[in-house]
């Protein structure tokens, strides 16, 4: 992302008012997507599909599904305002009364992504887990193999997922293209958070489409070891592959 | 050379990435001291081992769009926020001990720590402690920590040597 050294005066703010002042997230708009997601997986695939996204610990439709909105997008990566918000499993981000300091347990990092639809949401899931059942040994062994301390965490290249441009959406800071960068926003951004009343500088934010602007884009899909076994913790659009993170290529 | 284990790199590639969530980033780092302590064959001090050796010797792959002593300090970063205060063994380039939570905040800081309980990583306290840090000095530096280490004088001359030495790939 070579491109985006030069965007740290482009993007825009929104105040943490405007965070505030958001509406709550419907629980019914995102149980709704979750049937729709679902109705579009692989017939062999939906039962599981259904048990890794209704988990109480899965907060991928949640965050990531296609109900999540521009506004929500952009509020997560500038406020770290949760898409859920307002919903019973959400994290309880407010801005206090007294101070408008931000109190969140929302760990948001710099870009805030989605699927556009349920389509593009269902397909990566059916792409992998059908690759997991051809694995010796199944999805269980799959995961095994790959995890570290219960925890396995895969780059599915975009190819290999099927996405293309307009599958996918996001907010993520403004002049975020080297990893001190994206550091020193954050900073900046924990700083505008604990502060006082509104903040300068102001933290912008740019919509991108993380598979059509991403110089090695996909979808990064975490799992964790349950006492019932492993289920699906988080997954959503990527711009590039964490360092060493596990890459999945499969061929279409 | 040391080579890049894939234990070692699982350990990364699963647990530092901070692009969507820093969950996971906390979360290994407030596990760090129990899998030391349960690391009954060994395989963690291994991973322990192994990430020093690559901060002495930069044999870290660079990071996208980053240079090597960059990438070397991301590593230092991570290093003190999952083992603590003390500075990798043979660190060539140690970060002043006084520096951490003063003039250089890392990701946990930023993400776990706050003066307000409530937003604060249930670990905290206990990661606090361990380095001897307060929460609201660590606060107040996320305000005023802008500092970033320049590349040491003689840092090419090192990459040189360890290069040379077959310690880590040209580039």
């Amino acid at each position: 992302m070579a491109t985006v050294l030069g965007d740290l005066s482009a993007g825009r703010a929104t105040s943490k008012a405007d965070a505030a002042a958001h509406p709550g997230a419907d629980q019914a708009a995102i149980d709704a997507a979750r049937e729709r997601i679902i109705a579009v997986v692989a017939p062999e695939h939906r039962q599981r599909v259904r048990e890794w996204l209704s988990h109480p610990d899965c907060h991928a439709v949640e965050i990531h599904g296609p109900q999540v909105s521009d506004r929500e997008l952009e509020l997560r990566a500038g406020w770290t305002r949760p898409p859920d918000h307002g919903t019973d499993g959400a994290d309880k981000w407010r801005v206090r009364d007294h101070d408008h300091k931000v109190v969140s347990k929302h760990r948001a990092g710099a870009e805030a992504t989605r699927f556009a639809s349920p389509q593009a949401f269902a397909h990566p899931l059916d792409v992998l887990l059908t690759h997991a059942d051809q694995y010796p040994g199944g999805l269980d062994a799959f995961l095994d193999d790959h995890s570290d301390d219960g925890a396995v965490a895969f780059h599915l290249s975009a190819t290999s997922a099927g996405l293309g441009a307009g599958d996918t959406f996001g907010h993520r800071g403004a002049g975020t293209g080297t990893p001190e960068a994206a550091k020193d926003w954050v900073q900046v951004r924990a700083d505008a958070m604990r502060k006082a009343d509104e903040c300068t500088p102001p933290v912008r934010t740019l919509a991108f489409d993380p598979i059509d602007d991403g110089p090695d884009p996909g979808i990064r899909l975490v799992f964790r070891e349950r006492p019932e076994g492993w289920g699906l913790t988080t997954y959503y659009p990527s711009a590039v592959p964490a360092p060493d993170n596990v890459r999945l290529e499969f061929p279409a | 050379m040391i080579t890049r284990t894939k234990a070692f790199s699982r350990y990364i590639g699963t647990w530092f990435d901070t692009t969507d969530s820093a969950d996971l980033y906390i979360e290994a780092c407030e596990r760090a001291p129990k899998r030391l302590a349960e690391d009954a064959d060994g395989t963690f001090h291994a991973i322990r081992d192994e990430f020093a050796a690559h901060i002495r010797d930069s044999s870290n792959p660079r990071l996208r769009g980053s240079t090597q002593w960059n990438t070397d300090e991301w590593y230092r970063s991570i290093w003190y926020d999952v083992f603590g205060p003390e500075a990798p063994p043979g660190d060539p380039y140690p970060v002043p001990a006084e520096d951490w939570g003063s003039t250089r905040v890392t990701t946990y800081m930023i993400f776990a720590v706050n003066d307000e309980e409530e937003a604060m990583s249930d670990g905290a306290p206990e990661w606090l402690a361990a380095r001897g840090l307060s929460a609201k000095a660590v606060y107040d530096a996320i305000s005023t920590a802008t500092q970033r280490r320049p590349e040491p004088a003689d840092y090419a001359e090192h990459l040189r040597r360890a290069t040379e030495a077959g310690l880590r790939e040209e580039g």
